[in-house]
């Protein structure tokens, strides 16, 4: 069992004034045994109300919205968690991953890939993956296909989760996406989990590695679309620039 | 009857007056057009109507619960009636609307059933519509002209008055309203549909709203109206898709639809008619289980029949199909309005082959259907009669309980080749009689 603290903190600033915004943030970790949450809250400048619910993937999201005219927008979620791996409970997982998301449809490329693997073992289609990307940002976006980015072959962590939630469904498997924070990285991060005898095994396939104590999850969906970390609208023609930090250390 | 046809240009003339039209995308661009109007109608017999009634409230009331179970506990599913790939693997299905009670329990309060008749007399459910069906404004426009032109044909015939479909409506959003304002919430006015969106808003006493007017804040929708204060919204019509509805949650592209409605719904706080995510309920893929269902939820045997469907998912379905495609009709589940509709007949042997090997390679997307030979009906081409290929789409409101529209929208298309009557490919529209006797 490890204790970590952990901080997210995203600014927004406008180059002119924005009104009736809206958001809609996923970065109240859920609590289980595996990942027991003792501490977490959500600030935001300019303060707003905040609405607690969970969507329909079971993650804690928070709603609110700011009218006035204001020209930048920042939240702040910290925490302390206690990470144990060897305690995932068990469960039953939902049909729906089983299926594909959006974001996650298989192309013609993809299936001929998932059949070249001679293999259902998880850990295994998450190194062919790792093999077939190459680590590069700013080719992709968060609108990205899997068959797209695989076309590429390169992109972020988003790609390459999602390129191994297309080949463990192809198997047969369910497997989710993973959004949250780990020891080491800035941003958010994106992995896997694949239900394997009862559980959820999480995977990673950016570091081809096995997720352990050191990962936060704030949500999970069928892909990155599902559970954005944040999302929102608001009027006003206006740029916009956009300030992200993560922290994740031993307490 | 004779009279309405002698006055059928007159009311033509009217419709275009009032600005009934039906907005169509060809070529990428979009362009208005009239819808037009034939005078002959189509007559259903007091007898014909009330089997019609019976088949369609317990088709209806088997799919609300259907809706309720697939976003509740799957429990049709777990007992191996319907596959989940038929469930899950759709773009019908919302995992947004997970765990997610309507008020009431009501998902489709709106629910345009297509139906066509056989030669033999015989009515085949052709597809259920459950998201925003349109088109009850066509008939209802229609037959005020039609009652003004030639009121003695209403006095001589016994038909029974579709005039309070807004009141029916009404009643609907009434239900399930959680206490504010009933809306009516319109893409605006480069929809197909426009049209009718303002003719119920006006028809029901419901605000027309459009993008911008309605806002969330604290989890409750509110209206802002012209006169600048906001007035709190307890029932939202929405004619607006679900993947535009909310661009929090859905497609997050949308520049039309209400940032956080799906936050205020989640909580109780609004209705939404109908219920985000039917789509799962009726594409053209889950049709082929509607009658399990009716056997499922509500033990009863299915008083209307679909159209023989065979599932190339099914492996003997699927060799049957391969065997016997010219003679079928195929549909892409994942298409609407008409498109993604081949015709087995219609295609030379290389073309079979293609098609017979894209079904092999995507068993799920497709359904095939024996080819039902229509019932024509007679329509006006100048000063003949002609027949022609028609449907009929019979509007279901589910409120405190479900009730058919004694009316409804019969299509046809003025093409003689063509059996596909979709208004969005350019078809006309017929007032539909249901007679007391």
């Amino acid at each position: 069992m490890r204790r970590y603290h952990y901080e997210f903190q995203t600014t927004l600033n406008f180059t002119a004034p924005v009104t009736r915004h809206y958001v809609v943030l996923r970065c109240l970790p859920g609590s289980d045994p595996a990942q027991r949450v003792v501490r977490c809250g959500v600030t935001t400048n300019p303060q707003i109300s905040l609405y607690c619910s969970r969507d329909g993937f079971g993650n804690r999201l928070l709603s609110g919205s700011y009218a006035p005219a204001h020209d930048h927008f920042s939240y702040r979620a910290a925490g302390i968690v206690e990470n144990n791996s060897t305690q995932i409970p068990r469960s039953q997982p939902h049909p729906m991953y089983r299926h594909p998301g959006l974001l996650t449809r298989p192309d013609e490329a993809l299936l001929d890939f998932a059949t070249a693997q001679n293999t259902a073992d998880p850990e295994e289609l998450a190194a062919a993956v790792h093999a077939h990307f190459q680590y590069t940002p700013g080719v992709t976006g968060p609108a990205t296909t899997a068959a797209e980015s695989f076309r590429l072959g390169q992109g972020v962590c988003q790609d390459y989760a999602q390129n191994l939630l297309v080949l463990c469904r192809l198997k047969g498997l369910a497997a989710r996406y993973c959004m949250g924070i780990t020891e080491g990285e800035g941003v958010t991060h994106a992995w896997v989990e694949v239900h394997q005898n009862g559980r959820w095994l999480g995977l990673d396939p950016t570091r081809a590695c096995r997720v352990d104590e050191t990962y936060l999850r704030f949500a999970v969906g069928r892909d990155a679309q599902d559970c954005p970390v944040d999302r929102g609208t608001f009027q006003g023609v206006t740029g916009q620039t956009e300030t992200v930090s993560a922290s994740m250390h031993l307490e | 009857m004779e009279r309405i046809i002698e006055h059928a240009g007159r009311i033509n003339d009217q419709l275009q007056r009032y600005g009934v039209k039906f907005g169509i995308y060809k070529n990428g661009t979009f362009q208005e057009r009239l819808f037009p109007f034939d005078p002959i109608p189509r007559v259903i017999t007091a007898a014909e109507f009330d089997e019609l009634n019976r088949g369609l409230v317990q088709r209806v009331n088997a799919l609300n619960l259907f809706l309720r179970d697939v976003y509740g506990k799957k429990q049709i599913i777990l007992d191996g009636v319907v596959p989940e790939d038929f469930v899950f693997a759709g773009s019908g299905y919302l995992p947004q609307c997970e765990g997610i009670t309507p008020p009431k329990g009501i998902y489709s309060h709106i629910s345009g059933i297509d139906l066509v008749q056989a030669k033999d007399g015989g009515w085949f459910i052709l597809e259920d519509n459950l998201r925003i069906p349109s088109g009850a404004s066509y008939p209802l426009i229609a037959r005020g002209l039609c009652r003004r032109c030639s009121p003695e044909t209403f006095r001589e015939n016994p038909i029974v008055d579709n005039r309070n479909y807004g009141a029916l409506l009404k009643a609907v959003m009434d239900n399930v309203n959680v206490g504010g304002l009933n809306v009516i919430f319109t893409p605006g006015r480069y929809n197909a549909a426009y049209f009718e969106h303002s003719y119920l808003a006006e028809q029901t006493g419901a605000v027309l709203a459009e993008c911008g007017e309605l806002f969330v804040e604290n989890n409750v929708v509110y209206y802002l109206g012209t006169r600048g204060h906001k007035e709190r919204v307890g029932a939202i019509y929405r004619r607006i898709s679900d993947e535009y509805l909310d661009p929090t949650a859905f497609l997050p592209e949308s520049l039309i639809g209400i940032p956080g409605v799906m936050d205020a719904y989640r909580a109780g706080n609004v209705a939404l008619i109908n219920a985000p995510g039917n789509g799962v309920a009726d594409d053209k893929g889950i049709y082929y289980f509607v009658p399990k269902m009716i056997e499922y939820y509500l033990h009863e045997t299915p008083i209307l029949h679909n159209a023989p469907t065979y599932l190339p998912f099914y492996q003997e379905d699927r060799e049957y199909v391969l065997a016997n495609l010219e003679k079928l009709v195929v549909k892409d589940v994942a298409e609407a309005g008409g498109y993604g509709v081949v015709f087995g007949r219609d295609m030379d042997e290389a073309q079979l082959e293609r098609f017979r090997q894209t079904i092999r390679t995507e068993p799920r997307r497709f359904i095939a259907q024996e080819v039902i030979d229509f019932k024509d009906l007679p329509i006006m081409e100048g000063d003949q009669r002609v027949e022609r290929k028609a449907d009929l789409r019979v509007f279901v409101l589910s409120g405190e309980e479900t009730i058919v529209w004694p009316s409804g929208l019969t299509r046809f298309s003025r093409n003689p080749a063509s059996f596909v009557v979709n208004s969005s490919q350019g078809g006309g529209f017929k007032d539909t009689w249901v007679l007391s006797r």
